[in-house]
């Protein structure tokens, strides 16, 4: 574990050194220390804040995937696995279709969050059949995601042409240009989400044995599995709102973690995984906007082209 | 040599047990009672009933209608929180899921989460001493570091076992404790229950009829029917109730 673990630490200093450089325009290494050149602002302004964010979006998707991976039991969970995200796109594509609000715009945002939250608010009223068993859970989200998803490409299916592509884009998780104290603030927030989540994560470690043996240590599954998704769903909706949905971070980071480090709680796996998640993340950001400049690919698409054959090689190592 | 017999505290009163209220594994309610400081075994045919009773007696679902009381207590035991039922309930199911990553001590640990909360990590003097004695008695000690996939399922049921007597509870639910252990393991563990009764109630579910005339107080005997005897061992033995629920055993 301690060589795999080092071997990360050299690997994550290399990745957080490169990204800052890949982009459109080349940045002389001199300039980012003169304030005069365009490269100086393009380095601060630009692509610093654009790393913090997506190191802080990149652990808070991982960290949420892994929570969910140990309060449903099941390696499948991701953060959207509620149907969170296509709450979230449904209200986007609403805002868009319905009021001409672009993406991006805080009236689209707000459509958004507003079609999220009536999906949670959905979610717990019928938490105390729902929440009595995570399998039905996970039933609930992907009855809730096919049939939003189902709405969304009904409207999709006679609007093609006042929905531009932007808002497509975004459908695959698309990252704004942010200033320098947002990411901050950004960054902020997703510290103190995970703080939460591995204050709680002994929680999650009794529920692992099962409903019957948490009641006998104290806790309520179904009031403990509530508060967590009370919790991460208003952080997942904000995500998507903020950046649409970004593939596989969430799904396969917590399972790289189990087999690269082998953490002996769910504690442990939390900071792991939130350390991984922020890299991957970084890494395809840059490699989506390294690879074909000054075109920016949806970072999502570059996620799940990694991730999915990731995925893929821990089903092969599990076996 | 006739003990002396303490006062009830747990009361069964109407109790249906089952998975759905169509389908109920006994006709007409149970009522019998449980004293303080014995340890009980439920036994019976598969499929008659022994975990639901047990899971039942925690408040689970299992239990139809009626109610389980405790001594001294409000309402039934199905209506209490969590937080008052991990005080009077330490409980281990027949097969425990876990998390294979996990270390034996943590899992171990996890037996103090009731009295500890989330920030204060050390255990008092007494729950340490406690948790040395049962250590030692079922030799966990070269275990204590290993990841629970590392070991046999002997040695895990060990472990799992070892945590639920840790936890400080007023009543033990046991299901199949012995389930995977070697013999001489066995007899550490029984020996392990005959302690603990001096301060609280265990309650097992077991197949293990000659071990449960040689150390148990008292004796549930269920049948396909239902309720077949609730009572002492010695009048268990006297009524020959072994042959009224296994009559292919003499």
């Amino acid at each position: 574990m301690n060589k795999n673990f080092s071997t990360f630490a050299f690997i994550a200093v290399l990745i957080l050194a490169a990204v800052p450089w890949m982009g459109a325009e080349p940045i002389l290494f001199g300039d980012i220390f003169n304030s005069q050149t365009l490269g100086h602002r393009i380095f601060w302004e630009l692509r610093m804040p654009r790393l913090l964010m997506t190191l802080a979006l990149g652990g808070v998707l991982a960290s949420i995937g892994t929570t969910y991976q140990g309060l449903f039991r099941n390696p499948l969970s991701d953060p959207y696995i509620l149907g969170i995200s296509s709450a979230v796109l449904l209200g986007v594509v609403v805002a868009e279709i319905g009021f001409n609000q672009k993406v991006g715009t805080p009236i689209s945002f707000v459509f958004g969050m507003l079609s999220a939250l009536s999906l949670i608010f959905i979610l717990m009223s019928f938490s105390s059949s729902l929440l009595a068993s995570s399998d039905r859970l996970i039933l609930f989200g992907m009855g809730a995601n096919f049939i939003l998803s189902s709405l969304l490409f009904l409207l999709l299916s006679f609007q093609t042409q006042s929905v531009g592509g932007g808002t497509l884009k975004w459908f695959f998780g698309f990252l704004p240009w942010l200033k320098r104290g947002d990411a901050l603030f950004f960054l902020g927030v997703s510290l103190l989400v995970l703080a939460t989540l591995v204050i709680f994560a002994r929680l999650i470690d009794a529920l692992r044995m099962g409903d019957s043996v948490a009641r006998t240590l104290g806790i309520s599954p179904g009031g403990t599995r509530n508060c967590f998704l009370l919790l991460t769903s208003l952080v997942v909706a904000l995500t998507v709102s903020f950046s649409g949905t970004i593939g596989f971070v969430g799904l396969v980071v917590p399972q790289l973690c189990l087999i690269l480090f082998r953490p002996a709680s769910t504690r442990v796996l939390l900071l792991q995984s939130f350390g991984l998640g922020a890299l991957f993340l970084s890494l395809a950001d840059g490699i989506s906007r390294a690879l074909l400049p000054p075109f920016e690919f949806p970072v999502g698409v570059i996620t799940t082209l990694i991730g999915g054959p990731l995925f893929l090689f821990t089903l092969w190592r599990r076996s | 040599m006739e003990k002396i017999v303490n006062s009830s505290l747990i009361k069964i009163e109407d109790l249906v047990i089952g998975f759905t209220k169509e389908t109920p594994l006994n006709a007409s309610p149970w009522n019998f009672e449980i004293p303080e400081s014995e340890l009980v075994a439920i036994i019976g045919p598969n499929g008659s009933g022994k975990t639901s009773l047990l899971r039942a007696l925690m408040g689970e679902p299992t239990g139809l209608s009626g109610g389980v009381f405790l001594k001294e207590e409000q309402g039934p035991v199905k209506e209490w929180s969590s937080q008052k039922i991990c005080r009077y309930f330490s409980y281990l199911p027949q097969e425990s899921q876990f998390d294979p990553l996990q270390l034996t001590k943590h899992q171990l640990g996890l037996a103090f989460l009731p009295t500890l909360g989330f920030f204060r990590t050390k255990v008092t003097p007494l729950e340490r001493e406690r948790l040395e004695f049962l250590i030692k008695e079922s030799g966990l000690d070269p275990f204590l570091n290993k990841r629970l996939q590392e070991l046999s399922s002997g040695e895990r049921q060990k472990v799992f076992l070892v945590r639920t007597l840790l936890q400080n509870s007023k009543i033990v639910l046991l299901d199949e404790p012995t389930n995977h252990l070697d013999p001489d393991v066995q007899e550490t563990i029984w020996g392990l229950f005959k302690n603990e009764i001096k301060t609280r109630t265990v309650v097992v579910t077991t197949h293990d009829l000659a071990q449960v005339e040689r150390h148990c107080d008292r004796v549930v005997a269920l049948s396909k029917e239902g309720l077949v005897f609730a009572g002492s061992v010695s009048d268990y033995k006297s009524q020959g109730i072994k042959r009224r629920i296994f009559p292919l055993i003499d």
